[in-house]
């Protein structure tokens, strides 16, 4: 009775665990050591296709379609989770992929397994739960094939190879499912093809260039309306008018689609889903356009970008080339920098070297360096441009002269972000310019010198006269003395004056030396008043020889100019010096020549020579200021030319024209420096 | 050489615009016993010499205002017999040839010779 209900109730344990077995969701499978199944539930029939056979290990992986992992090997019959649990071993979430016919896409298994043991703990057998894991396994993969396109994106693959990527992951997720991209073109009008890899190639065709409208298909249409247009069947819908025939020859039958919006809400293309039979799409189809619209939007939005930092530079860079420019960026944060490759050979760095702004200062003349980089800091935080002229020295010792400009870029804060800017070699033309001005140095001081020889009667006087006094002052000192009545207080004046005539020759010896010498001309505030009438003086021995009379007329009032001054000496000699010459053949009565200043509006300050000769040439007087024009026997022509120079040199101007009367007149004037306008109390 | 002693209280006067050569000479002159009256102008020596007896005048021979020359020649009407002696700080033969023809007992160039100018001086002095 005690055994009947045992046995009862062990029959019906059984029953209930049968009753799981077949049941449960996940594959159970038991097998005895001689691999003989003893357990094979429902769930492992549907799974491994085929129910319990006689077969053995070795035949297991065929039977029943087992492969490793890479799909591909058949799974090796001692790393089979059974006979390993028959073996003893405890298997542990092992995967595992399954082929066959109910599942022709496959599936994915893991599995779990473990020996069966007897009371005594010998092995009796194995057991093996397995579950289906084929859509983690497919969500899994799908997420690796979205990094992967992302990546590519990141990687600035090409644009058509990131879309035709991103539809093959599409497809790749649905049986049947065909996708595409097209691509909106900047007019906003017409598209282009983006990626359709599996569409017949005449239906691709037939969409590139198509325009974008109310009534343009499923995409031209999505896009113009900018929302998802979904199209269940080509064959009945309106949109698909002018399209149907096409669609039926490539087979297409519904197409889904969306319009690809950029961060800023611009369209730029669309995403598009078809079927060959007609039906609207699935929750999870609508999931899948959600992902591929999002990631399309991100690479077709860098690529435009980067689109238009390519053009934008090109364009940069084909203006700097053409106006023969070096192009370059600072960052001065970064101490890194960019230069176009002219800036790269004009600043002798290798196509390939890294920059930096140090780098770039070092190439600067080390005389200008600090001035440079002041500068450069100074005009960035002030006005946020910078602008500046200086040599460059090169490695091997070459020299360029350069202008470079920049403009700052700063952020919200005001911090320097960048410079962006050009070099300008201007080595040519400043070497054209440093030998015309030394051109035009050598022939004023050739003039000056030439200007000397004219006035030796003058500085002969200017140097006798404090020589005379010395001389005599000495002499009388030595009488004095040989007398025996040399007062000492007497003697303090005699050699006090000698002091003071031999500092009088000195002084005249330096202004002829000043004229005479070769230095750089600086300019100062000077009053032409002042400089005319010690010019006069300087010339007034040589005025009285030629029993000419100079006379000045100076307007108190005159403003300052800022000149050189041995310069407009050189200009007043010359004009002064040529008018005695025009003078020269007329009674000396009436050798005159008259000298006059005066202030025009307080901008100019016009100075005047006026000789009473025989006038300039009647049609064109300012042919005097021709090179090699002269009308003196031993003239070189060369004097007006440089006063001329001279002249335009200080930004003034100078005209001669024939006086009313008689003889010329010549007028220069120099543009005056304001605020500066002489107070001279009228007396 | 002659005895100072004679020279005293004739007056030689000087002419010379420049101050400095004008003063130099008057030391001169005065180191060697003779009576001076200078003028930096031309026209008060002739202005003085209309109204004075002027044994001797030593003259540059250019001025600013008035030349030498002028000088001499209007001196020739005031007191045809002051005994000229010219000096100039300029080598200028013309000049000096007019000069001579009006009749200077002496010519010099500036610097001169201390010894002979005042020779001359003297000799003009004394034959005055």
């Amino acid at each position: 009775m005690e055994k009947e209900r045992a046995a009862e109730e062990l029959s019906r344990t059984n029953e209930i665990l049968q009753s799981i077995l077949s049941d449960m969701g996940d594959a159970v499978i038991v097998a005895d050591k001689d691999e003989n199944f003893l357990v094979f539930n429902r769930a492992a029939q549907r799974m491994f296709g085929a129910g319990a056979t006689e077969t053995r290990s070795h035949e297991w992986s065929q039977r029943y379609s087992l492969y490793l992992p890479d799909k591909v090997t058949l799974f090796p019959r001692d790393q089979l989770p059974l006979t390993r649990a028959i073996r003893g071993e405890e298997v542990n979430d092992l995967e595992m992929f399954v082929r066959q016919k109910q599942a022709p896409q496959g599936l994915w298994v893991r599995i779990t397994g473990r020996p069966v043991r007897g009371s005594n703990g010998e092995v009796l057998g194995g057991v093996i739960v397995c579950r289906d894991i084929t859509p983690l396994k497919e969500e899994e993969f799908f997420r690796a094939g979205q990094s992967r396109v992302l990546e590519m994106i990141a990687a600035d693959a090409p644009l058509a190879d990131v879309l035709t990527s991103l539809v093959l992951l599409m497809e790749g997720q649905a049986e049947g499912l065909r996708c595409s991209i097209l691509l909106l073109n900047r007019d906003g009008k017409h598209v282009r093809h983006g990626a359709a890899p599996n569409l017949p190639e005449a239906y691709v065709k037939a969409v590139n260039g198509a325009p974008i409208g109310p009534r343009n298909g499923s995409c031209g249409t999505a896009m113009y309306m900018r929302r998802p247009v979904v199209v269940s069947d080509v064959m009945t819908d309106p949109l698909w008018a002018d399209y149907r025939e096409l669609a039926k020859i490539c087979g297409l039958r519904a197409c889904w689609s969306t319009p690809i919006v950029s961060a800023q809400g611009d369209v730029l293309g669309s995403f598009a889903m078809y079927r060959q039979e007609k039906r609207g799409p699935r929750p999870e189809e609508n999931r899948l356009t959600e992902i591929a619209t999002h990631i399309a939007g991100i690479a077709i939005e860098r690529q435009r970008q980067q689109e238009i930092l390519r053009e934008r530079e090109a364009r940069i860079s084909l203006a700097a080339e053409s106006a023969d420019l070096a192009f370059w960026i600072l960052y001065p944060e970064q101490n890194t920098a960019w230069m176009s490759e002219k800036g790269r050979l004009l600043y002798g760095f290798d196509s390939n070297l890294p920059l930096t702004c140090d780098l770039i200062l070092s190439r600067v003349h080390p005389d200008e360096r600090a001035a440079v980089k002041t500068a450069y800091d100074r005009s960035c935080a002030l006005y946020g441009t910078f602008e500046s002229e200086h040599r460059l020295l090169l490695p091997y010792g070459k020299t360029r002269w350069v202008i470079m400009r920049g403009r700052c870029l700063k952020d919200e804060e005001g911090n320097l972000l960048e410079t962006i800017g050009v070099t300008l070699d201007v080595s040519a033309q400043k070497q054209a310019d440093l030998q015309l001005q030394h051109q035009r140095e050598e022939m004023a001081h050739r003039n000056r010198v030439s200007l000397m020889g004219e006035m030796t009667a003058s500085f002969a006087h200017e140097l006798n006269q404090p020589l005379t006094a010395i001389a005599n002052n000495a002499s009388a000192a030595r009488r004095f003395f040989e007398r025996g009545n040399l007062d000492p207080e007497l003697l303090q004046q005699l050699l006090q004056d000698m002091v003071a005539d031999s500092q009088r020759a000195g002084e005249v010896i330096r202004g002829i030396r000043s004229l005479v010498r070769k230095e750089p001309s600086v300019h100062t505030l000077l009053d032409l008043n002042s400089v005319i009438t010690d010019t006069v003086r300087l010339v007034s021995s040589d005025v009285l020889n030629r029993e000419s009379v100079v006379t000045i007329e100076l307007d108190p009032q005159l403003p300052q100019v800022n000149a050189a001054l041995v310069q407009i000496q050189q200009v007043l000699l010359n004009l002064i010096i040529n008018a005695l010459d025009a003078v020269e053949g007329l009674p000396p009565a009436e050798r005159r020549i008259i000298v006059s200043t005066r202030s025009d509006k307080g901008d100019v300050a016009e100075v005047s020579v006026r000789d009473f000769g025989t006038g300039l040439p009647k049609d064109r007087p300012d042919k005097i200021f021709d090179h090699f024009f002269s009308t003196k026997q031993k003239g070189m022509g060369m004097g007006l030319t440089i006063v001329r120079s001279i002249v335009e040199a200080h930004g003034g101007t100078i005209v001669a024209a024939n006086a009313p009367d008689r003889g010329a007149r010549i007028i220069v004037r120099l543009p005056a420096v304001r605020g500066q306008a002489q107070t001279v109390a009228a007396a | 050489m002659s005895d100072p002693g004679q020279t005293e209280g004739k007056e030689v006067c000087l002419v010379d615009d420049d101050l400095s050569v004008l003063k130099s000479m008057h030391y001169l002159l005065a180191s060697e016993g003779f009576k001076v009256r200078t003028f930096s102008k031309a026209e008060d020596f002739l202005a003085h010499a209309s109204t004075h007896d002027v044994p001797v005048v030593v003259t540059d021979i250019w001025m600013d205002k008035v030349t030498g020359l002028e000088v001499l020649a209007r001196l020739c009407a005031i007191s045809p017999n002051t005994r000229v002696i010219v000096i100039t700080a300029r080598e200028d033969l013309a000049a000096r040839a007019t000069a001579m023809a009006i009749g200077p007992v002496a010519f010099f160039m500036k610097p001169f010779d201390d010894e002979k100018f005042i020779a001359a001086v003297r000799g003009a002095l004394d034959q005055s």
